[in-house]
């Protein structure tokens, strides 16, 4: 990477199922004087304070809302540079490297804000597929993913049980986190028994819906990064990658997308074995079968070889790969906000912050971001201390 | 694309009529809707340069410093600007397409904040910069606490 790009201080709400009482700017509100707080910036125009802000929200959950240009205020919008991605959360943070490595801004205050509870995910999903193929036969993302699931499954033999466990592990990891939403202890049998959601994903193997909730951090080039803060955490490598939209012209058993873009980021970051190199991921699974196609498509394992993983207990708390320390998508994250949480934790755990789902030493981490049915975009993110 | 080309087949439109349902929480911005039932127009002021904001804001806009003071507008406010919507377009409220005979008018309250409406006077001719307008609201038992609350701004003979 030409020049270094530090995060220099993050902030997140806890999640909970609706924030009825809370409007949307009070979220916004809590978490950028939290991280303003923290580093002591303002919304300045001379290169002193946050040169910039880029806010990733998605419209149709808030209400159309032309971009969210009623909310701008709130992150100092006001005669200001102020960029918006309608798209996943870790694709914000990509692009506020850019800006930040582009030498256009030194300073990026990025924020996510979504509350599920206002409106209906898979309506707005729905919304989200081809006008004219794919929503005349209704698919939405949790559709997509049941395809996707039954195909993955069906060709590497991956079993119900081994998908189950990476629910429990979730909700098991999610009671050492004070900010997640679900850390209620599941066993396998419990997860199998729910309600089938749509075949074969069951109730408990998808990520609870509604969830409310917020996230920001600040970004700084290296030279400020140093001066804002003792504890800068480094993004070292980004990657993106999109897959076709139509499920048919996939192999939605492999994670092609996912695979380019973790190269990609592992190139620019020198990582050459990812189990061994990180000491935590933190992954957008939104249902239980995708951490485990996730961990190969990050080359946590080769193809087909999920389901080994974590029977291998490798991902587990205190195994050679924790996935998911705080307890990920499946305890409760809203979407949008989820990819930009991921880096959120990565930070926390790389600057020692963790509390008690804190993995001891960690000094590298991944972060994945996903958007679109069937993971078609995938954004990979490495950082260090 | 000619003529011929035209003939060889029928172009076609799918309409989706998408109604996709939400509710908004307003959360701080409920004590403006309360004040509204009650018939009172509330601003928040912002504590570093006093300016007061409709709609209310938890930040001033220009100070960025959280704004927990509310300010009684009073009932009357002088007109900024005032048009006519001459040609059809949609009411956002009933998403059908209609002219407003009613003019919509600018109006800065008594107590520094601005908001807009609709105008008795239905001749924008005699709708005059600096004129005073006083708010006419709706029966009490029909208030919700939204904008049109308010069912107009009424000249006053000063």
């Amino acid at each position: 990477m030409a020049g270094r790009v530090g995060i220099v201080a993050v902030a997140q709400t806890k999640f909970e199922e609706r924030k009825d009482a809370l409007h949307s700017a009070e979220l916004m509100y809590d978490v950028t004087r939290d991280v303003l707080g923290q580093t002591g910036l303002e919304f300045k125009e001379d290169r002193t304070g946050i040169d910039c802000t880029t806010v990733a929200y998605f419209d149709l959950f808030g209400g159309p809302a032309g971009s969210h240009m009623h909310l701008g205020y709130i992150v100092g919008a006001y005669e200001r540079e102020d960029e918006r991605v309608t798209s996943d959360g870790a694709l914000a943070v990509y692009y506020a490297a850019m800006q930040i490595l582009s030498g256009h801004c030194d300073v990026v205050l990025l924020l996510s804000h979504n509350k599920e509870s206002q409106c209906q995910k898979n309506q707005i999903e729905w919304v989200g597929m081809d006008p004219v193929y794919q929503r005349r036969v209704g698919i939405d993302f949790v559709s997509a993913a049941a395809l996707q699931a039954m195909r993955y499954t069906t060709k590497y033999g991956i079993t119900p049980e081994q998908c189950a466990k990476v629910v429990v592990k979730s909700r098991k990891n999610a009671g050492n986190n004070p900010n997640a939403m679900c850390c209620d202890s599941l066993t396998v049998d419990d997860v199998l028994r729910s309600a089938m959601l749509c075949d074969p994903i069951r109730i408990q193997e998808a990520k609870p819906v509604p969830v409310d909730g917020a996230c920001a951090l600040i970004l700084a080039c290296e030279e400020k990064a140093k001066k804002i803060t003792d504890k800068p955490v480094w993004i070292t490598g980004l990657g993106t990658c999109y897959d076709h939209h139509e499920l048919g012209w996939r192999e939605l058993a492999d994670c092609g997308a996912l695979a380019t873009a973790a190269q990609r980021a592992y190139k620019m970051a020198g990582i050459k074995e990812p189990l061994k190199e990180f000491d935590l991921a933190e992954v957008s699974e939104q249902y239980s079968y995708q951490e485990l196609l996730w961990s190969e498509g990050l080359g946590f394992c080769g193809k087909g070889e999920g389901g080994k993983l974590i029977d291998s207990g490798k991902t587990q708390m205190g195994g050679e790969l924790p996935i998911n320390p705080s307890g990920g998508i499946l305890s409760g994250l809203p979407v949008c906000v989820a990819g930009m949480q991921r880096v959120v934790e990565c930070v926390l755990q790389l600057r020692g912050e963790a509390g008690a789902r804190q993995v001891p030493g960690a000094k590298k981490a991944v972060a994945q971001g996903v958007d679109g049915p069937a993971g078609q975009l995938q954004c990979v993110i490495t950082l260090e201390n | 694309m000619s003529t011929d080309q035209k003939q060889e087949q029928e172009f076609i439109q799918f309409r989706y009529p998408r109604q996709v349902p939400y509710q908004h929480s307003l959360g701080y911005q409920s004590k403006f809707a309360n004040g509204l039932k009650q018939g009172r127009i509330l601003a928040t002021k912002c504590p570093v340069c006093g300016r007061c904001t409709i709609p209310p804001r938890i930040v001033c806009p220009f100070h960025h410093v959280k704004q927990t003071e509310w300010v009684d507008q009073g009932q009357r406010g002088r007109l900024v600007s005032a048009f006519k919507i001459n040609f059809p377009m949609f009411d956002p409220r009933t998403r059908e397409l209609q002219s407003w005979e009613t003019p919509l008018v600018a109006v800065e309250l008594e107590g520094g904040a601005s908001m807009d409406g609709w105008c008795s006077e239905l001749d924008t001719s005699k709708l005059k910069t600096g004129m005073l307008l006083e708010a006419v609201w709706r029966p009490e038992e029909e208030r919700q606490g939204r904008g049109d609350d308010i069912l107009h701004w009424k000249p006053v003979e000063e």
